[in-house]
């Protein structure tokens, strides 16, 4: 009886508007997103070859990331393009992960949010109930084949944005990269479910359609659009960390101070030695260097305190959660980025070949992974046991 | 009869259960925004006072000509308490050009988790109610049978469309206009945040084109309302549109923009630069050096001193030379990069959505505008700086080592960025303003064209 419901409800997805809507959608955004990220990167992969030949090797610059094709992230602010015109930080990066986590999961809201509800009112649910087939059936056999539905444009489009990434030679494919690609594709189905869970689970706790959908659309563009930069500025008041100009300013005080002091002692014990007077001047910026140091070091502190509160605050919305792993997968991400930061103060190249492999990178992102399983659960359980209780009779 | 269409539809809206949403989303969203944005504001304009009083001590300690440096820098937009996601909130680092203070971005959260402001309620969260409000307008008259009931009457079908549409607007901003006072009332109850005539006025007319942008979405509803037969399909078509216009169109334009008209090579225009103040260093700069290395006497370090002073002397000619010719590879490499962001504006035009933010973010300064208008700014104050700086040598330094005296820089001139007056700010984001409109006229007559065509039973 679940195969014949799960049957049902693919095959009537498959033959409905919704379906012919979503894999347009689909196939015009993935493959858009495709062409575009992939042109971006290389233009920026030549703008950086072009700025390290011209400084015969020793820049200080992040080599572009491969898999920012699929989530920009982090990579976004290395960009050459994005430091010149402003727009980029006025609208998102169309890649593959704001795709998912803003068109996907609207879609998702779609084919769950009248799964039940919808049913009742058209009075087949009644119908259904009044034969012999458990709830627990009706609502499994609704998940997954409404899901699977869902999930068959999506696949299409994937598969072919690989492969016009792949046969485009314009990222080079080692495995780990695959692995990593495989592993984010993973990751968008899970949190694609969770708005496909919440649908359902409100489909389940209302009575129309109309109304389900309506909570649902709210729902989603509050938990997409408002928590994660609210946490954003609810942390800033959380914690002070110092701006990137409050310490320039600071640094050039402390310069300056030392050098008049120097001066002073230069001008006051006569010194006219000009191995002496180098010493002086070398042991000075010494000491300047070091507090310099201890500047940087107190407001990187504090700067990571602030990223990691506000990380845990954004995490109630699971769209949040799903960029973090996203990007760290994708290395764009913030640890990636706090890596590279600590090594290339030394060297930036040496901070571009030591990149995190997979493994770190897996069990950077496994809370937020765990994060988006657990909501998946605990949507499917509200729904299970709220139909249980459902009223299927039609008023 | 209008009116009677009208009262209807707006009684209807107010007992159904999607403007208790609205109501409490609106309610929710945007005076928790306002309150928020408030005290990051105050923080940016504490940060400011903090820079500017930091930079006054710095000038107090330093007092020798060639240790002041200018600070360009400037004070938050106050209209940035609502409308705070724009261009010129970034932090632009460029040696070329100067140092901008601005947000500052070494936090990466924002750059993942982008920041939603009064301008991203309206723009994103509204029209997604607009579209809510508008999608099963008629629709669900045809299917519930009241529709034919309604045109069974002696009442015309423009009668109709036009009642229900002000009907359901009006129920739709609604929540809006009582959410905007209540955020306003928290913004304005602190001191710290004072509203000029000229703020007052940029923020009724952002606010005039919200009204009007919403609308858009509210017809554009209304039209596939019109058109569709069922209200699931209403709704797919409606928000799949929404998605479009909102979400996809304005993100794309940058990228294809940037695809059609690349950014001019940086590598380029930092050498042409080398090359300018190498020219400057070539003569006198060699001159300078061999002096310093051997030893001389006072006057002829005077008399060297002097001669790179001189008005009509080499070093001055080339050096006004330089800076000429900077300004023209500066002005070069502006042109280019601004045509790939005028490219993308204009693709990007097709979304009202960004119309939208553009037209918000050029009268709250906090768009692209005001990015360029610092950097024109600094532009002006330059030469202005460097003819101080210079007549400072004139007057205080007989030779080299004088210019690293104490000397009385109280009177430096300060840079000071004067926000541009409303008209102004007007005048750039007038075409958004038309293009708002345009679209709204066309959704309209699409409609009606659609409402008096089709079908009612």
């Amino acid at each position: 009886m679940l195969t014949s419901i799960i049957k049902r409800e693919f095959q009537d997805n498959l033959f409905s508007f919704r379906f012919s809507v979503t894999l347009i959608i689909c196939l015009v955004l993935f493959l858009t997103s495709a062409y575009l990220m992939s042109s971006d990167y290389q233009r920026r992969l030549e703008h950086y070859s072009a700025a390290r030949s011209e400084q015969e090797g020793k820049l200080n610059e992040r080599l572009p990331i491969p898999l920012s094709v699929l989530a920009k992230g982090l990579d976004n602010s290395m960009g050459y393009d994005q430091r010149h015109n402003p727009l980029f930080s006025v609208f998102d990066s169309l890649d593959f992960m704001y795709i998912v986590k803003v068109a996907l999961s609207l879609m998702a809201i779609f084919f769950s949010f009248g799964v039940i509800s919808g049913e009742k009112e058209a009075g087949t649910l009644a119908l259904t109930m009044s034969n012999s087939v458990s709830r627990s059936k009706v609502i499994l056999g609704k998940w997954i084949g409404n899901y699977a539905a869902l999930m068959v444009p999506f696949l299409i489009a994937v598969i072919i944005e690989l492969l016009m990434i792949n046969l485009s030679d314009s990222i080079n494919t080692e495995d780990e990269v695959w692995i990593r690609m495989g592993l984010i594709i993973l990751l968008s189905l899970v949190y694609v479910s969770v708005f496909f869970g919440l649908g359902v689970f409100i489909s389940v706790i209302t009575q129309k359609a109309s109304t389900s959908l309506i909570l649902s659309l709210m729902l989603w563009a509050v938990l997409i659009l408002a928590v994660p930069s609210t946490a954003v500025l609810v942390s800033k008041r959380a914690v002070d960390a110092p701006s990137t100009q409050e310490v320039r300013l600071k640094k050039q005080a402390i310069r300056q101070a030392a050098n008049i002091e120097t001066t002073r002692k230069l001008e006051e014990n006569s010194i006219s030695d000009p191995k002496e007077r180098q010493k002086m001047r070398d042991e000075s910026w010494k000491k300047i260097n070091a507090e310099h140091k201890k500047l940087d070091d107190e407001r990187k502190l504090k700067l990571r305190h602030l990223v990691s509160i506000t990380k845990d605050i954004s995490r109630i919305s699971p769209s949040s959660s799903y960029v973090f792993a996203v990007t760290t997968l994708a290395r764009t991400g913030i640890e990636d980025r706090q890596s590279y930061d600590d090594i290339a103060e030394k060297d930036a190249e040496e901070a571009n070949r030591n990149q995190k492999d997979l493994a770190e990178s897996i069990e950077v992102a496994l809370p937020d992974i765990a994060l988006l399983l657990i909501i998946n659960v605990l949507l499917f359980m509200g729904a299970y046991v709220a139909f249980m209780h459902y009223d299927v009779r039609l008023r | 009869m209008l009116m009677t269409i009208i009262k209807k539809e707006i009684l209807t809206n107010l007992l159904s259960f999607r403007f208790a949403v609205s109501l409490i989303l609106c309610m929710v969203l945007i005076p928790m925004s306002a309150y928020v944005l408030k005290d990051d504001y105050k923080q940016e304009l504490s940060d400011y006072n903090g820079r500017v009083a930091l930079y006054e001590e710095h000038m107090r300690q330093v007092s020798s000509i060639n240790n002041i440096n200018p600070m360009y820098d400037k004070a938050p937009a106050v209209l940035s308490v609502m409308f705070k996601k724009g261009a010129a909130n970034r932090l632009i680092e460029d040696g070329s050009v100067g140092v901008y203070y601005g947000n500052d971005t070494s936090n990466p959260i924002p750059i993942l988790l982008p920041l939603f402001d009064m301008g991203a309620v309206l723009g994103v969260i509204l029209s997604l109610m607009a579209i809510l409000f508008g999608y099963d307008a008629f629709v669900s008259e045809k299917k519930g049978g009241t529709l034919k009931l309604v045109l069974s009457n002696s009442v015309s079908r423009s009668q109709v469309l036009l009642g229900k549409w002000i009907g359901g607007y009006v129920s739709l901003i609604l929540p809006l206009v009582l959410s905007t006072i209540v955020s306003l009332m928290i913004v304005l109850i602190d001191p710290l945040v004072s509203l000029r005539g000229s703020d007052w006025l940029a923020l009724g007319l952002i606010f005039l084109g919200a009204f009007i942008y919403i609308s858009i979405f509210f017809t554009l509803a209304y039209f596939i309302s019109a058109i569709s037969r069922s209200f699931a399909a209403s709704a797919l078509i409606s928000l799949c549109v929404w998605l479009f216009i909102v979400l996809i169109a304005p993100n794309a334009s940058i990228y294809i923009a940037g695809k059609l008209r690349p950014m001019p090579s940086i590598q380029k225009f930092q050498r042409e630069m080398q090359e300018a103040n190498r020219k400057l260093n070539q003569e006198h700069g060699k001159k300078i050096e061999a002096l310093m290395s051997r030893p001389h006497t006072e006057e002829e370090e005077a008399q060297l001193l002097k001669e790179v002073l001189a008005e009509d002397g080499a070093f001055t000619m080339v050096f006004r030379g330089v800076i000429a010719e900077k300004k023209r590879l500066r002005s070069e490499f502006d042109q280019k990069a601004n045509a790939q962001i005028n490219l993308a504006r204009q693709i990007s035009a097709i979304s009202p959505y960004a119309c939208f933010t553009y037209l918000a973010g050029s009268l709250s300064g906090t768009g692209v505008e005001a990015e360029r208008d610092l950097s024109q700014e600094e532009g002006r104050f330059f030469p202005e700086f460097i003819g101080y700086l210079l007549g400072k040598i004139k007057q205080n330094a007989r030779t080299f080592a004088d210019i690293n005296k104490r000397t009385d820089t109280s009177d430096m001139p300060r840079f000071k960025y004067v926000e541009p007056g409303v008209s102004e700010r007007l005048s750039d984001s007038l075409i958004y303003f038309l293009l708002l409109v345009i679209f709204n006229v066309v959704f309209f007559m699409a409609s009606y064209a659609a409402f008096l065509r089709s079908g009612v039973r």
